[in-house]
């Protein structure tokens, strides 16, 4: 396997300089012959790729991210009530351990809750006047948080 | 009697083991894989591209940094190794990405960072490492560009062993080791 550098001449990456940390016979090598690798070297980076995937996914997750599925799917994503679910997520749940296990196990469910609700528009309209309860809470806690 | 409480205290006891288990997995996450040492701070950017022109061209792909509440930006790379402790190589990477943040963003980055090896038994260990400085980074990219040119003779691995793993052996006049 070959892999050709696209890079605009005398443009470096972090990575193609680090190179030279574990051989600089090989970087001139990998230059006049392109990159290659081994069998085992191709599988050591696909589970590298997977890890750095599951990486990403987990910082996303935790980062102040526009999820709120139910909520969105029942309001609209940037409806009052969603940006309220968001806003008592970022300042309430998120600094809390049983928050954000709370949180991490919404985010598991919610995509299926949301199908669900896809396939039954029935529940759409329960799901709201329940969803407007404890929007009406989660207002109340975060004045109440504003308040001095 | 003394069965039904042993049973219920069986079933108690693999409840609660349940739940702990249940807890554990999502507990886990970005707050259970980041380095103790940046519990307050800020995850600001992932798996962002940095570009610079000046000192030299330079792209550095940047798998997390964090923003301490002082404002300083600390980075932080994944590695998927069996050994668990920092290679030169991830300090040198670590430092290029340092460069090119700051001279992207123009914002300050702390001179440590750290490497979080990810072992194959799923493990992850942070290890902090002090950076190179500029002058560090600027002089490997002399020496990258003049071996490249084939102005500069290069060096071979410090370890023979890893000699047997790399693809580019049969094109390597390295002698072989007695």
């Amino acid at each position: 396997m070959s892999k050709r550098r696209k890079e605009p001449r005398d443009e470096v990456s972090a990575t193609e300089l680090a190179e030279m940390g574990f051989c600089e016979k090989r970087v001139q090598l990998a230059h006049i012959y392109g990159e290659q690798a081994t069998s085992e070297q191709r599988k050591a980076m696909a589970r590298g790729q997977v890890a750095h995937q599951r990486y990403l996914e987990e910082g996303l997750a935790a980062t102040a991210d526009r999820r709120c599925f139910v909520a969105t799917f029942v309001f609209g994503r940037d409806a009052r009530e969603t940006q309220v679910l968001r806003a008592y997520r970022d300042t309430v749940l998120v600094r809390r351990h049983w928050g954000r296990v709370l949180v991490a196990a919404y985010y598991r469910i919610a995509p299926s809750v949301c199908r669900v609700m896809e396939r039954l528009p029935a529940t759409v309209v329960g799901a709201r006047r329940m969803l407007c309860i404890v929007v009406a809470c989660c207002e109340t806690a975060l004045c109440n948080r504003r308040s001095p | 009697m003394t069965w039904s409480a042993g049973y219920a205290l069986a079933c108690l006891v693999l409840a609660l083991w349940l739940v702990r288990l249940w807890i554990r997995r999502y507990a886990s996450g970005e707050r259970a894989s980041r380095p103790r040492d940046l519990a307050s701070a800020e995850l600001v950017y992932m798996e962002e591209l940095f570009r610079i022109r000046q000192p030299f061209r330079l792209i550095a792909k940047v798998d997390r940094v964090y923003r301490l509440p002082g404002g300083a930006l600390v980075l932080v790379e994944l590695k998927t190794r069996a050994q668990d402790s920092p290679y030169l190589t991830d300090i040198i990477q670590l430092s290029a990405q340092r460069l090119a943040i700051e001279g992207q963003t123009g914002e300050a980055v702390e001179r440590y960072a750290f490497i979080s090896v990810l072992r194959p038994n799923g493990r992850l260990r942070s290890h902090r490492v002090r950076l190179l400085d500029l002058d560090e980074v600027s002089n490997l990219k002399r020496r990258h560009k003049a071996i490249l040119d084939g102005h500069l003779r290069p060096s071979y691995a410090v370890s023979e062993a890893s000699c047997r793993q790399c693809a580019l052996r049969p094109r390597c006049d390295r002698p072989e080791p007695r």
